[in-house]
């Protein structure tokens, strides 16, 4: 919102820039004729507020919003450049169709009559499980809680995924499993009252630049602060490290454990918080005490952790004495925990280290998981979007959840399929065997982002395949046989939810462009045609979705009776639990000022300061687990000698769809490169921007070779972005037996000079 | 739609005004975009151009296609062989080719570990001073952290005593209007 006051300062600084001949494009560019809305940013899980200026029906600039406590007018550069996404020529305005081999234009009638079709004829003759669909963390809720009713509760297939499996599924495992409710207790709001990041598998400079900042701000503002990395690269976020640890990919729970270890023997933990609020299970599930525990720490000691992990034990127990020492502590972690085979128990020793040392559930402590979607916590996570969940943190193999959900869906209580459906990786297998004869994919690009990706090229190719995408052409629709025109953020209205449990309003300010719809009325639309009219006929706006999903969180964990559109209109977002119009949202979970807690009759809340009352946690207890080491899935060998990790850029964004539209960004990242350390590169003979060869067991492509002191050596790290040298096609399927998320971030890996 | 806010029409005149300087400022912001550099190995211009013979060999020799002739610079560097970093910085390799090829030696290699140019940063066009999170310059320098680093507020800085000054920042920079320009 620019006032009168904000425009005068505007315009001096204009003058000012002008007056040495320069001048500031997102200034001049929001001219007097802009209007200003408040929303949300497109990209990451970060949830940055955005004012977008549009003027005469288009998106001219984005600022920060500084009235947004996550960000406080802060952006990326990313962000900066979203105008030019919305009304890029690589916008798909009409819906298309195959007809001998190539996509055509045809309109929304026969496009939608022939998916609805389609689907009804596969599951007349196959079942409904041989209908999936697959969605995305960037989707709104409203649009997922669409696909959900869609597909779980009318076309009764739990065949119903999202990308959130990819990245997010082994941190929601290890939440639910250690302190028996998703997402973290606490908010960013931590950030300036900790003693010490540990950041682990995160490079957030890069991955989450606006949180990175408020790190820096607290290190600024307060020189005490430790800052201890534990990551097999050097990233940009070391220019802020006290201490970094270089575990080998993959080879980290051993260290995990190990610290644990230099805890408990240096007399660090908090026994008392441990014998209250917690239980210690060994891997079986079955109880175990303190002393057990600690003997089974012994088998971790600094020294054995050191060779498993190559981290020197001395660096180990520094690392352990910075945790011990501080009087608070927050752990930051993404993808480099959960993208692994053993996701779930790594995320599991993470947490450990806060329940054992109590630095969990006071200000300036938590263990807290930093997600990569705008809205992978709030749709997916929260909404149900996949297949074993429903919405409002309920399970498809509870009676009682899929009675409360049909109930409000308007079907019959035996729609919803009782066993959980395929996940994404057995999908994908799935539409390859043809077990999967029809897929709908929503705002995601499986072709390009699956491990092992070429692998499931062969279904896309095989089976019936609609993809509603806002761009064309992405490396998915390249398989599409139906293609939908979808709106894009800015051009319909909707939540996202961030990693912080704030859910935040988006308004729609211009028309879609060309013949796009909104997500949400496109699958409305569909469902109509298949036949359920009487079950889709309300949906006329997208607060009346938002208000029947609403109703399913009352009085669970994730409470969002009180964020009602018309409030979140206003608002900054809603932290849940927010049970009332009244309540202002809650900042700790599960202790004092939470609604929920505090509701709790006294006798529970004696002798403790926190009740894990979240639906996988008994007697309001968290979880101490006793997981053993597990090497990765693929292992470098004799063959396969060096450690193949992927990840992101500053840059960049997932596959490009969005930050490819920015010649700006195309520029200052143009295309992908191995980053090969110095060491590695001379034993191999390879000189900076010498073109490689990188093979793995599934495959190879031809990269240049960036030789640089970041991946520690025996390690190489490429970025995943660029279509043109699409590294996932050489990434390993393995999953994470728990989660059935894959191990993106270890392959086996040799590289050749060509 | 929805959340429209106060509207400042009134004001527009003020715009109107500054539009005016629109084209100066552009013809001003391309001239920067043009600045230049030099091969490597060169003395500085007035001696390089006195040498330099344009047989062009430096230019066939780079094996990036950093090289290229001046055209519609300024009159003293036209028809030169040097390196536009907004298209193509040096990849400074090793063995030097163009430094090689030189016939004439107006590319030698004792002046190879002179920098190319001189590098500033543009406080006014860069993002990282106005309120965006950008590092693009400092992670994609060659050099590493000793030649352009991040204050403790995320603001870009040049140390002129180990940049090399071979333009990747300049390239890499991905600000609307360059912000890191070349001074002779």
């Amino acid at each position: 919102m620019q006032n009168r006051r904000e425009f005068i300062k505007t315009s001096a600084a204009i003058a000012a820039a002008a007056s040495i001949g320069v001048q500031f494009p997102s200034k001049l560019m929001a001219s007097t004729d802009t209007n200003w809305h408040k929303s949300v940013c497109r990209y990451c899980g970060v949830g940055c507020g955005v004012m977008i200026g549009e003027s005469g029906g288009k998106i001219t600039a984005i600022k920060g919003d500084n009235q947004n406590t996550i960000n406080n007018g802060h952006l990326c550069v990313k962000a900066f450049y979203l105008p030019k996404a919305v009304h890029s020529k690589t916008r798909l305005l009409h819906p298309m169709i195959r007809k001998n081999g190539k996509l055509v234009e045809t309109d929304w009638e026969e496009a939608l009559d022939l998916v609805a079709k389609k689907f009804n004829e596969i599951r007349k003759a196959h079942g409904g499980d041989a209908l999936a669909f697959y969605g995305s963390g960037q989707a709104e809720t409203e649009e997922t809680y669409m696909a959900n009713k869609l597909f779980k509760g009318c076309i009764g297939t739990n065949n119903l995924e999202g990308n959130p499996r990819l990245c997010m599924a082994s941190a929601v495992g290890g939440y639910l499993s250690s302190i028996g409710a998703d997402e973290p207790v606490g908010t960013y709001e931590d950030f300036e009252k900790t003693d010490l990041f540990m950041l682990v598998g995160s490079n957030t400079a890069e991955a989450h630049p606006i949180l990175f900042e408020r790190i820096m701000r607290r290190k600024n503002s307060n020189p005490s602060t430790k800052i201890v990395i534990i990551d097999p690269r050097k990233t940009p976020t070391d220019q802020i490290a006290d201490l970094h640890l270089f575990p080998k990919p993959g080879y980290d729970l051993a260290l995990f454990n190990a610290i644990a270890y230099v805890l408990v023997n240096e007399g660090f933990i908090d026994e008392s918080f441990i014998k209250a609020h917690t239980f210690i299970k060994d891997n079986e599930g079955q109880a175990h005490d303190l002393t057990s525990y600690k003997e089974f720490l012994n088998d971790y000691t600094p020294e054995k952790a050191a060779a498993i992990s190559g981290v020197p034990a001395a660096d180990i127990v520094k690392a352990a004495k910075i945790f011990g020492n501080s009087k608070t502590a927050m752990t930051l972690w993404t993808m480099g925990l959960n993208q692994r085979k053993r996701g779930v128990w790594a995320n599991n020793l993470v947490i450990n280290l806060h329940l054992i040392t109590g630095k969990i559930g006071v200000p300036g402590s938590d263990a807290f998981s930093l997600t990569g979607q705008p809205n992978a916590c709030g749709g997916v996570r929260e909404g149900g979007g996949l297949c074993h969940i429903l919405p409002g943190h309920r399970l498809v193999a509870n009676e009682a959840h899929r009675k409360q959900v049909a109930e409000v869906w308007g079907v019959p209580a035996g729609n919803i399929q009782p066993k959980p459906g395929k996940h994404t990786i057995a999908m994908f297998q799935g539409l390859n065997d043809g077990d999967i004869k029809g897929i709908y994919i929503m705002c995601t690009n499986p072709a390009h982002s699956l491990p092992n990706a070429a692998k499931y090229w062969k279904g896309l190719k095989e089976q019936f395949v609609v993809v509603a995408e806002s761009f064309l052409p992405t490396m998915t629709t390249e398989y599409a046989d139906v293609v939908l025109p979808a709106a894009f953020w800015t051009e319909k209205e909707g939540v996202y939810g961030c990693t912080e449990r704030r859910s935040q309003y988006m308004p729609g300010v211009i028309e879609p462009s060309g013949e796009a719809k909104w997500d949400a009325f496109i699958l409305r639309d569909l469902a109509k045609k298949m036949g359920f009219e009487k079950e889709f006929a309300k949906y006329e706006t997208a607060e009346i979705i938002w208000d029947e999903y609403r109703g399913l969180t009352k009085g669970k964990d994730m409470d969002l009776m009180g964020a009602t559109y018309n409030r979140l209109k206003k608002v900054r977002g809603l932290i849940w639990p927010v049970p009332t119009e009244e309540h202002p949202g809650t900042y700790k979970r599960f202790t004092d000022g939470d609604p929920i807690y505090d509701a709790l009759p006294a006798e529970k809340k004696k002798n403790r300061r926190m009740y894990f009352y979240g639906p996988k946690a008994k007697d309001g207890k968290a979880t101490i687990w006793m997981r053993p080491h597990a090497d990765p899935g693929e292992p470098t060998d004799a063959e396969y000698p060096i450690a193949l990790t992927t990840g992101r850029i500053l840059e960049h964004w997932h596959t490009l769809t969005m930050t490819g539209t920015a010649p700006q960004l195309n520029r200052a990242a143009p295309k992908a490169y191995v980053e090969i350390n110095p060491v590695d590169a001379n034993k191999m003979g390879i000189k900076n921007k010498d073109q490689v060869k990188m093979e793995t067991r599934r495959g190879s492509l031809n990269i240049e070779a960036r030789v640089i002191d970041r991946p520690a050596p025996g390690t190489v790290f490429v970025p995943f972005h660029w279509k043109e040298t699409p590294i996932n096609v050489l990434c390993s399927d393995i999953f994470d037996p728990g989660s059935k998320e894959p191990e993106y971030k270890v392959a086996a890996a040799r590289i050749t000079k060509i | 739609m929805q959340n429209k806010v106060e509207n400042i029409s009134r004001h527009k005149f003020i715009v109107n005004f500054v539009q005016l300087f629109r084209d100066e400022l552009g013809k001003s912001v391309n001239e920067e975009y043009k600045s230049y550099l030099l091969p490597p190995g060169s003395a500085a211009q007035e001696e390089y151009i006195q040498k330099c013979n344009k047989c062009y060999e430096c230019i066939s020799a780079c094996p990036h296609e950093a090289l290229r002739v001046a055209h519609e610079m300024n009159e003293t560097i036209d028809s030169y062989p040097i390196i536009l970093p907004s298209i193509t910085a040096c990849n400074m390799c090793s063995d030097f080719p163009c430094i090689n090829v030189c016939e004439p030696e107006a590319l030698i290699s004792s002046q190879s570990d002179q920098p190319l140019g001189k590098i500033e940063i543009v406080e006014n066009n860069c993002y990282a001073y106005n309120d965006h999170y950008c590092t693009s310059c400092v992670t994609n320098c060659p050099i590493g952290d000793s030649a352009i680093y991040l204050d403790s507020n995320n603001k870009p800085h040049i140390n002129i005593e180990n940049c090399n000054g071979c333009g990747v920042c300049i390239n890499t920079c991905p600000a609307e209007q360059p912000a890191i320009k070349i001074i002779n």
